[in-house]
């Protein structure tokens, strides 16, 4: 060990805390160099000197305590932060507001949701109820031919429309103007071999779309969208040009034809005559 | 009524009623837990006063400022106490709080001052032949208030708080060997100050950091 490595380890040495083979090594260069005696001795008496200046400074300790101590008394945000018991409320809060939210959502998409989904559908059970199986009396039914081709006009259903209303094996037998949450249609009456059923429709809307998921079908890709209440069906497509909703209380495959029928019907309509207008004399309906 | 607090409860407790013999449990209050620490924190923290004021008083230029940092200290430690672990070094967090405010609050100060500072500490010592001779605790600390401030910090941390190499490391984020490196360093410029015939007291250079 040199002069340089001895002033470098000893700094450590001086303040009493090194590995017994160190001091060894180090006491072995300080028996040989009379040189770094001097020093290591010297800087001995100046570390005591300088603990002797420190202890002998006084300070006004008193105030600064009290100070500390009265700050650390305060209640405050770090105190509570810093507490575990409150740390444990606010996780619980935290917690607690989590599920709230969670319910809020899984309330919100899970029922309230489906609800509005389903209440253009419900409306239009509800009418077929009071017209078809209550006979409500209502005082804007049309019957005649002229009158209710008038009306579908009104509603921008053309005549061609018209003519399609008029299911195989249905008869068209009136019609009247409803309102179905909002929402206007014109409520079609019409009778099968199993009794009447409901048809609502209205010319297309943009920005207006059948509520739910629609299924695609095997006829022209149009998704149908299914509505199941109480023993009632109700069948629902949206071609370019119109929006039907169908309602019946038959058996699921009679319901399904009807409802194949109408899809067919109506959307040979749209693409047979794209540019037509209800301005457009209609033909004559296959009434009967 | 007997209670005792529960393994690993947080505040929680329980016992028997002595009178009816029914099992009670509970929760101590958030209040009583906050002085609890209150009084643990001044258990642990506040005998460490002085030698607090010691190191700050050396990085300021006046007993008040010393105060305020001193101050500052203990409040950054308060708020941060709940990650203080039971029983490490209370002494060597508080100096690091310590010189961590210290080192925020004077760095422009430190930029201005750096390099004459470090100019300085590198001279090499001069009548190093020479007998130290017997100092007055003034003109000891007039001299260590001339010397650049990681002589100062080193020098206090060591000489006088009696910190370990490893320790004044782990306060300062240094490696090992700079510690001695400076504390070797920073014995040879106090002795070469307090050898000068002509240092006078009083006339102290401001912070360097």
């Amino acid at each position: 060990m040199n002069c340089d490595e001895f002033q470098h380890l000893s700094q450590t040495w001086i303040t009493g805390k090194i590995d017994p083979s160190e001091e060894r090594t180090l006491q072995d260069h300080l028996d040989a160099c009379p040189a770094c005696r001097r020093c290591y001795h010297e800087d001995r008496a100046m570390d005591a000197m300088i603990r002797d200046a420190f202890s002998e400074e006084s300070y006004a300790l008193e105030p600064v305590r009290e100070r500390i101590r009265e700050r650390v008394r305060k209640p405050s945000w770090s105190s509570f932060a810093g507490d575990p018991a409150s740390v444990l409320s606010l996780r619980t809060a935290l917690v607690a507001l989590v599920v709230l939210v969670a319910a809020g959502f899984g309330n919100y998409f899970f029922r309230i949701v489906p609800e509005r989904q389903s209440a253009l559908y419900r409306a239009a059970i509800a009418d077929h109820i009071d017209d078809v199986i209550l006979r409500v009396p209502k005082s804007n039914w049309q019957t005649r031919d002229a009158a209710m081709r008038e009306m579908a006009r009104t509603f921008r259903v053309d005549g061609s429309a018209f003519s399609a209303l008029s299911l195989p094996g249905t008869r068209l037998k009136r019609m009247r103007p409803c309102n179905l949450g909002g929402e206007r249609f014109l409520h079609v009456v019409l009778e099968g071999d199993d009794g009447e059923f409901s048809l609502f429709i209205r010319a297309h809307h943009a920005g207006f779309n059948l509520p739910g998921k629609g299924k695609p079908t095997e006829t022209g890709g149009v998704p149908v969208h299914d509505f199941q209440s109480e023993g009632f069906h109700v069948s629902g497509f949206q071609d370019p040009r119109h929006t039907v909703m169908l309602v019946t209380e038959f058996p699921e495959s009679e319901h399904l034809q009807i409802t194949r029928h109408a899809l067919q019907q109506l959307s040979a309509v749209g693409s047979h005559n794209p540019g037509s207008t209800g301005s457009t004399p209609p033909p004559p309906p296959a009434v009967g | 009524m007997r209670s005792e607090v529960l393994p690993g409860g947080n505040g929680c407790f329980e016992g028997i009623d002595p009178d009816n013999g029914i099992r009670y449990r509970g929760v101590v209050s958030a209040m009583s837990t906050a002085h609890k620490r209150a009084n643990e924190f001044e258990r642990l923290a506040l005998p460490h006063l002085r030698s607090l004021m010691g190191m700050a008083r050396r990085l300021t230029d006046s007993s008040a400022d010393a105060e305020d940092l001193v101050q500052d200290t203990y409040l950054r430690a308060w708020r941060s106490f709940h990650r203080f672990r039971s029983g490490s070094n209370c002494k060597a967090w508080l100096f690091r709080i310590l010189l961590n405010t210290s080192h925020r609050r004077h760095r422009r100060i430190a930029d201005r001052q750096r390099t004459v500072s470090l100019d300085e500490a590198e001279a090499p010592a001069s009548g190093m032949e020479e007998p130290l001779q017997a100092c007055s605790a003034r003109e000891i600390l007039a001299a260590i208030e001339k010397m650049p401030a990681e002589h100062r910090i080193v020098l206090v941390l060591a000489v006088v708080e009696g910190f370990t190499c490893q320790e004044i490391a782990a306060i300062q984020n240094w490696p090992p060997g700079t510690v001695m490196s400076r504390l070797h360093r920073a014995r040879l410029n106090l002795r070469r100050r307090l050898m000068q015939p002509s240092h006078s007291p009083g006339n102290s250079n401001p912070v360097q950091l």
